[in-house]
């Protein structure tokens, strides 16, 4: 992960991205008011001694962290002030996020020339500098393109955002898409009961209600926050955004906070331990690095949980569940099979989950005409199926069939 | 699977996953059953009982099976070179080669007095062929990946029976072999474009598609023909190479019957004498 300076950043990307730098800066003085009256409710250290606050600050990654897929309204007609015409297809239109119509930014995407452009000032002005794409075939139809380090100012729920993301926009068919590979988020050094954390905010600006109801909220060891993450990836960095959070073996009430740090607004992360009443969980797999429970009462994160744990009473979803051992690493994918269970936990008697390690590498075999039709899963303790954690292409399962001890057959399965 | 399997096979899938558990799974135990052949014999069984017609008891009409059999070898070859995923294509040249094949044997049956009745006839035979050999090939269970491949089946059938029909109003003056290759190329080429637009446009238009689309359109659809085309080939080459089917394939073109070579009149016989 790559941190980023501003002013570096104003010298290397003229035009739009100046543009994108000098409206933060204007919508900053304008909601200036609005934020210091956030920031003087935010107090600078606990506000009591059961709770911690920690002030979260702009981070830009080298791989995109989260995925929004931002609905696009197409128009036909055009804009104000608009670039030279370009050959080949022109689409232009609005990427709509949630927050009201000052957030929706108007495009205009020239597919064969391989430029975007984007009215980042919503001035109806699309003659700036576009973000550019390469532009592989130019005699072929264009389907899609990305276009990278785009820097945006959105309103969140914790005030104005900054957002660097590369934008993909698909043109396949009826309506074009589109979809951020956002690379940007918010983090902070986090201290709970003497372990240190990074605690963070990975934003979901494109739909709901202007809450945090589709954020992450990123939290990891300390030592681990230089390891790339991305909420989709099954490792488990990131969990959804939750107001009660069970972490470490303790409740804690979460607040999100609009904060000013060195006259840039910044959102805060206040922490307040609660009390509530446990009940026992036993967990038969093995190999368990992170165990999420989430649909109950409170957001539960184990690490390295032992085989009996404690945890909020209450009824739970199915867990999210990140295996590893000596290197190896795998994630719990959804099953059928898991669907509609509950984990009720209570005071009075133990609940067992059935999952983790170690895993079984299956194979069911059926018959489909001349064919034999087989599939592989990765099955844990309870059946559940995993995911191996690689980077790039994996190499894929094999199998080997035999007749009589002999070998008649061999080969790799296919994705699918 | 090979076809001499049978009985209990077992099966175990490996991947390395570390320290997560082991590599090799636990095997797995299942009952094959070696899957009948009849299914795949009985297009072939259906041109042998064609043989066993009255018109075609003669040897001549045994070298039906050569274009068959190259055809066969190509389809195979060509499930071989692109891979398990084109067995279906093998599966469709099959199943055409199936069906010319049995039109050029019926064509004394199917010729009509008029060159669209005769059209009429081809199609249900031509499809009455190809359709069960590719069906009896996806041994009688057609997944749903088969049935695009079945649709262009379809439209193969349709427009090899067109390009017959046009070809032999076009050629009915004369027999000219290499002119009849190119036009049954060619009205192959526009009986795909006509016969399969409807489907491209509807498409082209639902992705909003621009004119290069169009061409990309038009240039599968030739690509398309000139496979369809490569299947017609070898039964056109028997027609030339064959006194026999050179008279089935003009049967079915409407193709006017070579005139006996024009005699010189004998002199008179008082010239003789003089």
């Amino acid at each position: 992960m790559a941190k980023r300076k501003i002013g570096f950043l104003s010298r290397l990307w003229p035009g739009n991205a100046w543009t994108a730098w000098v409206t933060p800066a204007l919508m900053v003085l304008l909601c200036s008011g609005h934020l210091l009256r956030a920031a003087a409710s935010v107090p600078s250290s606990p506000a009591s001694s059961n709770a911690v606050l920690v002030s979260l600050e702009y981070q830009e990654a080298d791989r995109g962290v989260i995925n929004w897929g931002v609905p696009v309204t197409t128009q036909t007609t055009p804009f104000k002030k608009e670039p030279a015409a370009a050959s080949g297809k022109i689409i232009r239109g609005v990427l709509n996020f949630s927050g009201g119509s000052g957030n929706s930014i108007p495009f205009l995407w020239q597919p064969k020339a391989g430029k975007l452009y984007l009215d980042l000032n919503r001035n109806q002005d699309l003659t700036g500098d576009p973000f550019k794409a390469p532009v592989a075939d130019t005699t072929g139809p264009v389907y899609e393109q990305t276009f990278t380090n785009v820097h945006l100012v959105l309103n969140t729920a914790s005030g104005i955002s900054r957002v660097l993301a590369d934008i993909l926009l698909y043109d396949y068919g009826s309506e074009p898409m589109c979809s951020f590979g956002v690379r940007s988020f918010w983090q902070g050094k986090l201290t709970l009961q003497g372990r240190d954390w990074q605690a963070g905010l990975v934003q979901y600006i494109p739909s709901g209600t202007g809450s945090f109801e589709n954020s992450r909220l990123l939290l990891r060891p300390w030592e681990r926050r230089n390891q790339p993450f991305n909420t989709a990836d099954g490792l488990l960095a990131t969990v959804p955004f939750s107001r009660k959070l069970f972490v470490d073996g303790r409740a804690w009430q979460l607040e999100c906070l609009a904060h000013s740090q060195n006259g840039e607004p910044s959102p805060a992360l206040q922490f307040t331990e609660q009390s509530v009443p446990l009940g026992e969980l036993k967990i038969t797999g093995q190999f368990v690095q992170r165990l999420v429970l989430t649909g109950g009462p409170y957001v539960v994160i184990l690490d390295e949980p032992s085989a009996s744990v404690q945890v909020p009473v209450g009824s739970y979803n199915q867990p999210d569940i990140a295996l590893e051992q000596k290197g190896s690493a795998a994630n719990c994918v959804a099953s059928p099979s898991q669907t509609g269970r509950r984990i009720s936990v209570n005071d009075k008697t133990p609940a067992v989950l059935n999952a983790g390690g170690p895993l079984t590498n299956s194979v069911t075999a059926s018959r489909e005409g001349r064919d034999l039709v087989l599939d592989y899963m990765l099955v844990g303790a309870g059946g559940e199926t995993y995911k191996m954690a690689t980077n790039g292409l994996p190499k894929p399962p094999a199998f080997a069939v035999y007749k009589d001890e002999k070998k008649i057959g061999s080969g790799d399965f296919e994705y699918g | 699977m090979p076809l001499t399997a049978d009985g209990p096979l077992a099966i175990v899938a490996s991947y390395d996953i570390g320290a997560l558990g082991s590599k090799d799974g636990p095997q797995v135990i299942y009952n094959w059953v070696k899957p009948g052949v009849a299914p795949l014999l009985l297009p072939w069984l259906a041109i042998l009982g064609l043989l066993a017609l009255r018109p075609n008891r003669r040897a001549s009409a045994w070298w039906i099976w050569l274009p068959l059999g190259c055809l066969i070898a190509i389809s195979h070859a060509a499930t071989a070179l692109l891979g398990p995923g084109a067995d279906v294509l093998g599966d469709v040249i099959t199943a055409l080669a199936a069906g010319l094949g049995a039109v050029w044997l019926l064509s004394n049956y199917l010729r009509r007095q008029y060159r669209f009745i005769t059209f009429l006839c081809i199609l249900p035979a031509l499809a009455g062929f190809s359709v069960p050999a590719f069906v009896s090939q996806q041994t009688l269970s057609l997944s749903p990946e088969a049935f695009p491949v079945a649709t262009a089946l379809a439209v193969s059938v349709m427009a090899t029976a067109a390009a017959l029909w046009l070809c032999g109003l076009i050629c009915r003056g004369r027999y000219r072999p290499f002119g009849l290759y190119v036009w049954l190329f060619l009205l192959l080429a526009v009986s795909w474009l006509v016969l399969g637009a409807p489907i491209f446009l509807i498409q082209m238009f639902a992705a909003n598609g621009d004119f290069e689309d169009f061409l990309a359109i038009i240039a599968a659809g030739l690509a398309v023909s000139a496979v369809n085309f490569a299947v017609l080939l070898p039964f056109l080459i028997l027609s030339s190479a064959s006194p026999f089917f050179r008279e089935r394939l003009k049967a079915l073109l409407h193709v006017r019957p070579e005139a006996p070579p024009v005699m010189p009149p004998p002199l008179p016989e008082a010239a003789l004498k003089a």
